[in-house]
């Protein structure tokens, strides 16, 4: 089961997220996702109670921000991630000190991770 | 700079070189101490890579040609043998060559040649792998878990419908997690946009980088069931043994040139730039952002591991160049004299608020004397570990079978006195070697074990250090001896002589009774360096043997020749010093003692007759001597001997300063110090004036 909702804050398109984020469930929440970028300029995607989340999910947020900045858009990600999401972030390896070259809107959503401040490459 | 990191390095090489000599003897002896092997390839490694570190290149590259023989031991493909062990060990000299590359180079080159052959020759022939199966049974598999942290970098690029073949990407990383600890870069970059992913398929790869005790198989065996339909390798980044001041790692270009993500032509090119390496990279797409991403945690993550490790050891030692330590046993001894003249001030002036003070001052002073001359306490292991070499060489050589049996190696020394201790030692061992220890036949012959043993302990007396070199070897042919010293004039034929006193004589200039000489010995110019050196060092040597059975040779040396507890005395308006170890006891001497022993200079205590000497007669003293006088009583190679003095005045700190040149063989003294009043007090050389009592009695 996933659970979703779009509503407009604003200037804001926010999607609620919660329940099951895992591959069974990751057509659909493909699709939400869709929907909210061509909704506005501005998307924040929030969580809602997350039960499980696996690698698919990820990959959706990247590829949804990756679209938004094709299309000039913001796609954000509300800063208190559940712990569940920070967790399975965390092992694998989606925390980062480097923003991915994609992002010119608005930096990586992970590089707010573990170790905080980017490092210098020497 | 360079040459201090390069002395730095020489240093340390010498050091561990020293380690690996006795695992290396000690391997021979236990050839399956999986510990052992362990111990000789880090230290190995480390030569290797601190030598390449700091330029020596030569070392760092034949370091590593025996470093893989050493490898191939703990991989279970080649056993322990002799023969491995006498590459280990000339590899060392080599290695010591190579500090000094000017001196014998052909030879050096020559020898070098010599040993990367063997090394080849040890290599295991790929056609026999039956013996190879059965040597890996046999020896410990040391590659598997053995405790040491060792770093992998991981690189897991599963397909794109790997969760569809059944794969968990999450349960995967889990269990890796579990191994240790886990630094995981997720590479995004072949993410679509959301409008054309397929959701079911992975589009991520990984670099993890993963420090654990668990061996490389354990790894492989978390992917076992994905290996199919994913690419995995799983490489050592760092093995727990870079050397202790390696805290760095490489720089990003050469992490990323290594794991083929970058070529070096690029890399030199961004180099020229002079902006951030990673920075330029990106910017101008040569890499991908993932790639320098991962290179930057591998980049920080091994340099954090490093620095606890060597964070680590710098708390437990500290090391401090010998020139220093010495330094601040100088100043001490200038405290010291300063303290007795600041004590000498305050006791004149009669000031009770001064004499607290000088009394603390001297506390203070006294305990960190005791702590500045235990920096400088090193202990006779290192000195006993040569000769476990000299014996295993000079054995092989004479054809005989050694066993060096060490004892009381913890026993510490002055770090001088050690230095000039081992000369000494090695002169008894070789002749331990060559002329007592039979060879195996003749020991059967006489029931002996074919095996001869020497026997080397150490043990604190006081304020000495006893040290013993005994042999089950011939012992001393007493005959040989008594007519030899005839042959040469040194005793008359028919004169009575103890035991004692015929040992004495192999002291004696040029003195032996080989029949032949040897590379080894026999040239009679061993024995008297020996009782030369150990008097330098205001020790004593004796001898004990018993033909047939062996031979003991005991060396009585004191802690430390930099400063000492003294007796100061007086004779006339002279301060001397006694060094106090060597006192038993003070008792008094009047006129009428003297009258009643006619002359004879002995006096009884407590029913025992002791010889003495009067100072007064033996520095040639003018005037009368007191009525009453004091007779302080030594022990010297177990005699007791009276030194006759005008007046004790107590214990004195002893800073020991050397006497120049021309007083350096002024008979009876042994060295000077300054007493609190800045004069000047001759330090008695006790053993020199005691023997003199003997000759006296010889004459008399």
């Amino acid at each position: 089961m996933v659970d979703t909702e779009i509503k407009k804050e604003g200037k804001k398109i926010v999607v609620t997220i919660g329940g099951q984020l895992i591959n069974e469930n990751a057509e659909k929440i493909k699709e939400v996702l869709i929907k909210a970028i061509s909704k506005g300029n501005h998307i924040l995607v929030r969580f809602g109670k997350v039960e499980a989340v696996d690698f698919s999910f990820f990959q959706l947020m990247c590829a949804s921000h990756r679209s938004s900045e094709a299309k000039n858009k913001v796609f954000s990600m509300d800063d208190n991630a559940p712990e569940t999401i920070a967790n399975v972030a965390r092992i694998l390896g989606l925390y980062r000190q480097l923003s991915c070259p994609i992002a010119k809107m608005t930096h990586c959503f992970w590089m707010k991770g573990e170790k905080g401040e980017p490092l210098h490459a020497h | 700079m360079a040459n201090e990191h390069s002395e730095l390095f020489q240093e340390e090489a010498r050091d561990l070189l020293e380690e690996l000599e006795t695992s290396l003897l000690e391997l021979e002896k236990n050839k399956t101490d999986d510990g052992l092997v362990k111990k000789i390839f880090r230290a190995l490694h480390t030569i290797k890579g601190s030598g390449a570190m700091f330029g020596f290149d030569e070392i760092s590259e034949f370091t590593h040609q025996v470093e893989n023989a050493f490898d191939m031991v703990r991989n279970g493909k080649i056993p322990v043998t002799r023969e491995l062990v006498d590459i280990g060990l000339s590899s060392i000299d080599i290695i010591k060559m190579m500090f000094n590359p000017n001196e014998g180079n052909e030879e050096l080159q020559n020898r070098k040649s010599i040993i990367i052959e063997n090394i080849e020759k040890l290599k295991p022939s790929p056609t026999h792998n039956d013996n190879q199966e059965k040597l890996i049974q046999t020896l410990p598999i040391i590659s598997e878990e053995d405790g040491k942290e060792i770093t992998y970098r991981i690189r897991f690029k599963p397909e794109s419908d790997f969760e569809e073949k059944g794969g968990d990407l999450l349960l995967l990383f889990n269990e890796l997690h579990k191994l240790g600890t886990c630094r995981t870069v997720a590479h995004v970059m072949n993410i679509p946009v959301v409008e054309e992913i397929e959701t079911d398929r992975c589009y991520m790869s990984w670099d993890i980088l993963l420090t654990t005790s668990k061996s490389k198989n354990a790894i492989r065996d978390i992917f076992i069931f994905v290996e199919d339909y994913a690419q995995i390798s799983i490489d050592i980044i760092d093995d727990g043994n870079s050397p202790h001041d390696e805290a760095d790692y490489k720089k990003l270009g050469y992490i990323m040139v290594e794991r083929g993500d970058l070529s070096i032509e690029d890399m030199k090119d961004i180099l020229a730039s002079k902006k951030f390496f990673g920075e330029m990279l990106i910017e101008r797409g040569i890499v991908n952002v993932d790639k320098v991403e991962s290179a930057l945690v591998e980049q920080e993550h091994v340099r954090e591991l490093r620095k606890k490790r060597q964070n680590e050891e710098i708390l437990s030692t500290l090391r401090v160049p010998a020139e220093k330590a010495d330094k601040l046993v100088n100043l001490v001894g200038e405290l010291v004299t300063m303290q007795a003249r600041l004590s000498q001030v305050a006791n004149e002036c009669d000031d009770p608020e001064l004499i607290s003070i000088a009394e603390e001052a001297e506390r203070l002073i006294w305990d960190l004397r005791d702590n500045a001359m235990s920096i400088r306490m090193i202990q006779i292991s290192t000195t006993f570990s040569r000769f476990t070499r000299l014996v295993r060489d000079l054995s092989d050589e004479l054809q005989k079978k050694v066993e060096l049996v060490t004892e009381g190696g913890e026993t510490e020394l002055d770090k001088t006195v050690i230095e000039r201790l081992t000369d000494p030692l090695l002169h008894i061992i070789r002749n331990c070697i060559d002329h007592g220890i039979e060879l195996p036949k003749e020991r059967e012959n006489l029931g002996k074990n074919p095996v001869g043993t020497i026997r080397l302990s150490a043990a604190y007396s006081g304020a000495k250090v006893i040290i013993v070199v005994e042999d089950d070897g011939a012992g001393i042919d007493i005959d040989a001896v008594k007519t030899r010293a005839i042959d040469r004039g040194l005793l008359k034929p028919g004169a009575e002589i103890s035991e004692n006193q015929l040992y004495n004589i192999l002291f004696e200039p040029g003195f032996s009774t080989a029949k032949e000489l040897t590379s080894i010995s026999g040239r009679g110019v061993g024995m008297d360096i020996i009782k030369k050196n150990i008097e330098a060092l205001r020790g004593t040597v004796t001898i004990k043997s018993r033909k047939g059975s062996g031979t003991r040779i005991t060396l009585q040396i004191p802690l430390t020749l930099a400063i000492i507890d003294g007796l100061m005395i007086q004779v006339g308006k002279e301060n001397y010093i006694i060094p106090l170890s060597a006192v038993e006891e003070i008792v008094e001497l009047t006129r009428e003692d003297r009258e009643k022993t006619h002359g004879r200079d002995i006096i009884t205590i407590r029913g025992r007759i002791v010889p003495y000497i009067d100072l007064r007669d033996y520095f040639l003293f003018k005037g009368e001597k007191p009525f009453i006088q004091q007779i302080v009583v030594v022990e010297v190679e177990n005699k007791k001997v009276g030194i006759v003095v005008d007046e004790v005045i107590g214990k004195h700190q002893t800073v020991i300063k050397s006497l120049g040149k021309v007083y350096r063989d002024a008979d009876g003294i042994s060295g000077a110090t300054i007493l609190g009043d800045g004069t000047v007090a001759l330090i008695l050389d006790v053993t020199r004036i005691a023997l003199s009592t003997e000759s006296q009695s010889e004459s008399n």
